[in-house]
């Protein structure tokens, strides 16, 4: 998990062209939008794409998204129980 | 505007019909020309297209001509045919409207890199007619076609063009289909404005051509009162969630067109069904005070035809008040907007005199056209 | 009627040395290096968005931001009074075919929309217009090279029909990793003194030549 989540930051750095940011200034579960990393409705879409795309996960809509794309944490806890359910079927 | 513009002839080309009689009969039995299309990375899509055997024949040969550079050719050549005087080139601007022109030639390797820029294309366009001015091309997202018609209108009150032909064309492309499925903006269904159950917007092409003129060709013209547009200065692709940018380019609208709100008989709004657009039009016309006023949207119809989609539907609501008849918003039943509009459920015959014609789009752009009947 | 360039801005690419771009302004005359942070530091601004933006969006706000440095155009127009008209050759086609790549591959078919957004022409009037809230009138014309008579005209009649008081104008284009951009802010100021320039097409025309 807690390479999962330390990996996040460097993709959300990367993906989302933060400036002035490190992963280590992330805290894991500070809210990511608002308030926190400042990300707005354009970064949720370009997230959605990134677990799609790294981790074969598919986000349905943007109201999923609300609650998936919270906070590093809550995104590592959703990829993580995904992965599980798959590996199950 | 101080000296009156007068729509003299037009021409609409969609899914939905060649020709404008065609297109109106089918706006008023609420037809949608929307079908799925299945994209093997997309999976099923729905928007408003040619069939590959829509051919667009124009007058002279076209075969060097891209498909949106030949419905432009068409659709003018229709809207000069239907002129009653004749024109000469020399007297006449061309002003286009496209937000993405040959954009689905953009990987092929074949095609003049040169042709993708607008600008270019509509070169080749006005050549065609051998019209020997400069074409003015606007590109400003979904306002675009208003815009371009805006542009007419003010450049008609200095006298220097007899005619001002505007023609706004868009052509759906995975180029834009992509774009709008990476923003899960497209509805999983036939749009469906203003509706509870939109779920976002279907594409569509198509393209528009209207003339203008201050020198009206007969009584039963419309004329063009007011064109205006304005900034949400406030997200690129999400509107206002206040419609304070449109609310500012509605007054700005009525204050110049010289009327009041009350006067508007029917709207054309932009309508795209996404859930953010058609709840920011609803608080927007109910700050102006019009949303009693009957208001419909084809875009359950013709999908959102993006740069062509301010000047075909400025055409269909001209002829809908040449016709006395108000469009119905197809795909609408309940209401799904946090403010009650008036939308128009079936074609209801009625005295139409003042229309009022709105738009708004990424970047924050938004823009209104009032229409009046003289007779 | 005329109105007056109270300011410009003009970038452009430098002729000798080719990785610096040469930034002009009614005071200033500057040559710095290309890269997007180097542009970012001079202008000294608080924007991390800027740094999100397509290349073009990314030199229209840096142009906007030597235009509108220093002045508080809110102290004399509303902000619907205040309206910005653009133009370029390449609209977006630099970050078309950014985007392009993100769908060319069909096994990789990843469509961004943090790119998407940024195909359309007049997004770097739109980014503009949300850095200096400026909420009148916009347009945004394509043509192949700048349009002086286009743009004073178009402008001029929006004065004169009173939906503005006050506009940025001008040619932001951007292709081939090469800028090139002249912004100007065009007031109706009744008292004219030297510093200020007629906004005429010949002039449009000079400046673009500076």
């Amino acid at each position: 998990m807690n390479q999962l989540i330390t990996e996040l930051k460097k993709e959300i750095i990367y993906q989302l062209n933060l400036q002035d940011i490190t992963p280590e200034s992330i805290k894991d579960d500070a809210p990511l939008f608002g308030e926190g990393l400042g990300l707005d409705s354009i970064d949720v879409l370009e997230l959605i794409v990134l677990l799609q795309k790294k981790y074969g996960i598919k986000v349905n809509g943007a109201e999923e998204g609300k609650t998936v794309f919270f906070s590093v944490k809550s995104m590592a806890e959703y990829i993580t129980a995904k992965q599980q359910q798959q590996q199950q079927q | 505007m101080k000296n009156p513009v007068y729509m003299l002839s037009d021409s609409v080309v969609t899914p939905l019909g060649n020709t404008i009689e065609e297109n109106m009969d089918k706006l008023y039995a609420k037809t949608s020309a929307i079908r799925p299309y299945s994209h093997a990375q997309m999976g099923t899509l729905f928007h408003s297209q040619f069939s590959e055997t829509d051919t667009f024949p124009t007058k002279k040969d076209s075969g060097a001509y891209t498909k949106i550079e030949r419905l432009f050719i068409y659709s003018i050549e229709q809207a000069v045919a239907k002129l009653s005087s004749t024109i000469d080139q020399k007297n006449v601007l061309f002003v286009f409207a496209s937000t993405k022109g040959n954009i689905e030639y953009l990987a092929d390797p074949d095609f003049d890199p040169e042709r993708l820029r607008i600008g270019i294309m509509a070169d080749y366009v006005a050549r065609y007619f051998n019209n020997p001015n400069k074409p003015v091309v606007v590109s400003n997202a979904c306002i675009s076609g208003l815009q371009a018609i805006q542009y007419a209108c003010q450049i008609l009150q200095h006298k220097k063009y007899s005619h001002v032909i505007v023609s706004g064309a868009d052509c759906v492309s995975e180029f834009v289909l992509s774009g709008f499925y990476s923003f899960q903006a497209l509805s999983p269904f036939p749009c469906t404005p203003f509706d509870k159950r939109r779920a976002g917007v279907s594409l569509g092409e198509g393209c528009g051509t209207v003339i203008l003129s201050s020198q009206p060709e007969s009584d039963t013209n419309i004329e063009i009162r007011a064109a205006v547009s304005s900034n949400d200065a406030n997200h690129l692709s999400g509107p206002s969630r206040t419609g304070e940018g449109l609310v500012s380019a509605i007054k700005a609208v009525i204050k110049e067109a010289d009327i009041q709100p009350s006067e508007i008989d029917v709207i054309s709004a932009h309508g795209t069904a996404t859930i953010y657009n058609d709840e920011m039009e609803a608080l927007a016309f109910q700050t102006i005070g019009v949303s009693a006023a009957p208001v419909y949207s084809v875009k359950g119809n013709i999908g959102h035809t993006l740069g062509a989609a301010g000047i075909v539907e400025t055409i269909y609501l001209a002829n809908s008040m040449h016709l006395n008849k108000i469009i119905p918003s197809a795909g609408f039943s309940e209401t799904g907007t946090s403010v009650v509009l008036n939308v128009v459920r079936e074609a209801v015959p009625q005295k139409l005199t003042i229309g009022l014609k709105t738009a708004s789009g990424f970047g924050g752009g938004n823009a209104a056209i009032i229409l009046k009947k003289q007779k | 009627m005329t109105y007056s360039i109270t300011r410009f801005c003009r970038i452009r690419r430098d002729s000798v040395q080719a990785d610096s771009v040469r930034i002009k302004t009614n005071t200033t005359e500057d040559l710095q290096k290309v890269e997007f942070s180097e542009l970012y530091k001079h202008v000294s601004m608080e924007y991390p968005k800027y740094f999100k933006m397509d290349a073009v969006s990314k030199y229209g706000i840096i142009a906007a931001e030597h235009l509108l440095r220093g002045i508080d155009l809110k102290a004399k127009y509303t902000e619907t009074e205040i309206g910005i008209v653009l133009s370029n050759a390449s609209g977006s086609l630099d970050t078309d075919a950014e985007f392009q790549k993100t769908i060319q591959n069909k096994v990789n078919f990843f469509p961004s929309p943090a790119i998407f957004v940024y195909t359309l022409s007049n997004i770097v009037m739109g980014e503009i217009c949300i850095k200096h809230k400026i909420k009148g009138e916009n347009m945004f014309f394509l043509s192949e090279t700048i349009q002086s008579e286009l743009l004073e005209g178009f402008v001029s009649d929006l004065f004169n029909k009173n939906s503005i008081r006050c506009a940025v104008v001008g040619w932001v284009e951007y292709s081939f990793g090469k800028p090139d951009v002249l912004l100007l802010l065009v007031e109706n100021t009744e008292q004219k003194n030297i510093n200020q320039i007629e906004f005429t097409s010949n002039q449009i025309e000079s400046l673009y030549e500076l």
